[in-house]
C-alpha cells in the first residue's frame, strides 16, 4: 500500500475518533447567560484594581529610584556614569539569553 | 456568520456587557470542544477556555471581522495554550499530560466505551504538531491561516503536520 493511501487512511480513523471523542462532549452544558455575564463583570473588576495597583507600584518605583539616582548624581557622578553604562550592557545580555533559550526550547519541541 | 452573531459582535464591540456575554456563550461549546481536542486535558481545556474568554473580552475592539468568530478565538486560546505550556517545567508537563489523557480515558470508559489507540497516540504529540494536525485535518484551515494562529511561517506548519502523522503512523504500527 502506497503512503497516500496510508495517510488517507489514518486521517480517515482520526477523523472519526475525534468526532467519537466530540461526542463525549455533547452534553456539557454553556454556563448560563446570568453566570458569563458576572463572570466577565467579576473578571473586569479584578483587572482593574490589578491595573490600579500595578500603576502605584510603578509610581512608588520610580520615585524610589528617581531619588536614588539623584542623591547619587549629588555625592558621586563617576558612580552614576558607571552604572548608566553596566545597566543596559546587563539587560542587553540577559535578553539575549532568553531570546537563545526560547529558540533552544523551540527546537527541542 | 448569520446576521444575529454580527449584531451581537458590534453591539460587544460599542460595550454592550450582556451582548459579549452573549456572544462568548454562543461559541463556548465550540470553543471548549476545541481546546479538549488540543490540549487532551479536561481540566487544562476548561482552564483555557476561560481565559480566552477574558482575552477575548479584552480584545473585542479589535476583532475586525476578517475572519470567523470563531477562528478568532480558536487563535486566542491556541496562543494562551502556547503561552502557558512554555511556562511549565519539563516534568510537570509529562505529568499532567498523563492525568489528561486518563481523565477523557475515564469517561469514556464510564460510558462502556472503548477507548481509542489512535486518540492516545493523538495525546502524545508534542503540542505544535497535535494543534497543527489537528487544524489542519479535523478543522479543514489551511496552512497559511495556521501559520497565523500559530504565529509560525506555513512551510513549518506543513512539516509539523507531516511530522505528526508520521509520528501517529509510527506509534499505530508499533500498537499492532
Amino acid at each position: 500500500m502506497n503512503n497516500d493511501a496510508e495517510d488517507q487512511k489514518l486521517l480517515n480513523k482520526l477523523s472519526a475518533e475525534l468526532e467519537r471523542l466530540d461526542a463525549q462532549y455533547d452534553d456539557i452544558p454553556a454556563p448560563s447567560l446570568p453566570a458569563m455575564q458576572q463572570f466577565l463583570a467579576a473578571e473586569a473588576d479584578r483587572r482593574r484594581s490589578q491595573s490600579r495597583r500595578e500603576l502605584l507600584l510603578f509610581l512608588l518605583a520610580a520615585i524610589l529610584l528617581l531619588s536614588i539616582v539623584l542623591t547619587v548624581l549629588g555625592f558621586a557622578p563617576a558612580v552614576y556614569w558607571v552604572i548608566q553604562a553596566v545597566i543596559p550592557l546587563a539587560v542587553l545580555g540577559g535578553l539575549a539569553a532568553v531570546k537563545v533559550r526560547q529558540r533552544r526550547e523551540e527546537r527541542g519541541q | 456568520m448569520d446576521e444575529g452573531t454580527l449584531e451581537l459582535i458590534r453591539q460587544a464591540q460599542q460595550g454592550d456587557a450582556p451582548a459579549l456575554a452573549g456572544l462568548l456563550r454562543e461559541h463556548y461549546n465550540f470553543l471548549f470542544k476545541y481546546l479538549i481536542k488540543a490540549t487532551m486535558d479536561p481540566s487544562l481545556a476548561e482552564e483555557l477556555a476561560q481565559d480566552t474568554m477574558v482575552r477575548a473580552m479584552e480584545k473585542i475592539g479589535n476583532y475586525n471581522g476578517t475572519s470567523a468568530f470563531s477562528s478568532w478565538l480558536i487563535t486566542i486560546a491556541t496562543r494562551l495554550y502556547i503561552d502557558r505550556k512554555r511556562r511549565w517545567k519539563r516534568e510537570s508537563e509529562w505529568l499532567r499530560r498523563e492525568r489528561g489523557a486518563a481523565a477523557i480515558r475515564w469517561r469514556f470508559e464510564s460510558r462502556n466505551m472503548e477507548w481509542s489507540d489512535v486518540l492516545d497516540a493523538l495525546s502524545r504529540l508534542p503540542l505544535p504538531q497535535r494543534v497543527a494536525v489537528l487544524l489542519k485535518h479535523y478543522y479543514g484551515y489551511s496552512y497559511e491561516e495556521i501559520g497565523s494562529i500559530m504565529e509560525v511561517p506555513s512551510g513549518t506548519v506543513k512539516s509539523r503536520v507531516s511530522k505528526g502523522l508520521q509520528q501517529l503512523r509510527k506509534e499505530l504500527k508499533e500498537d499492532e
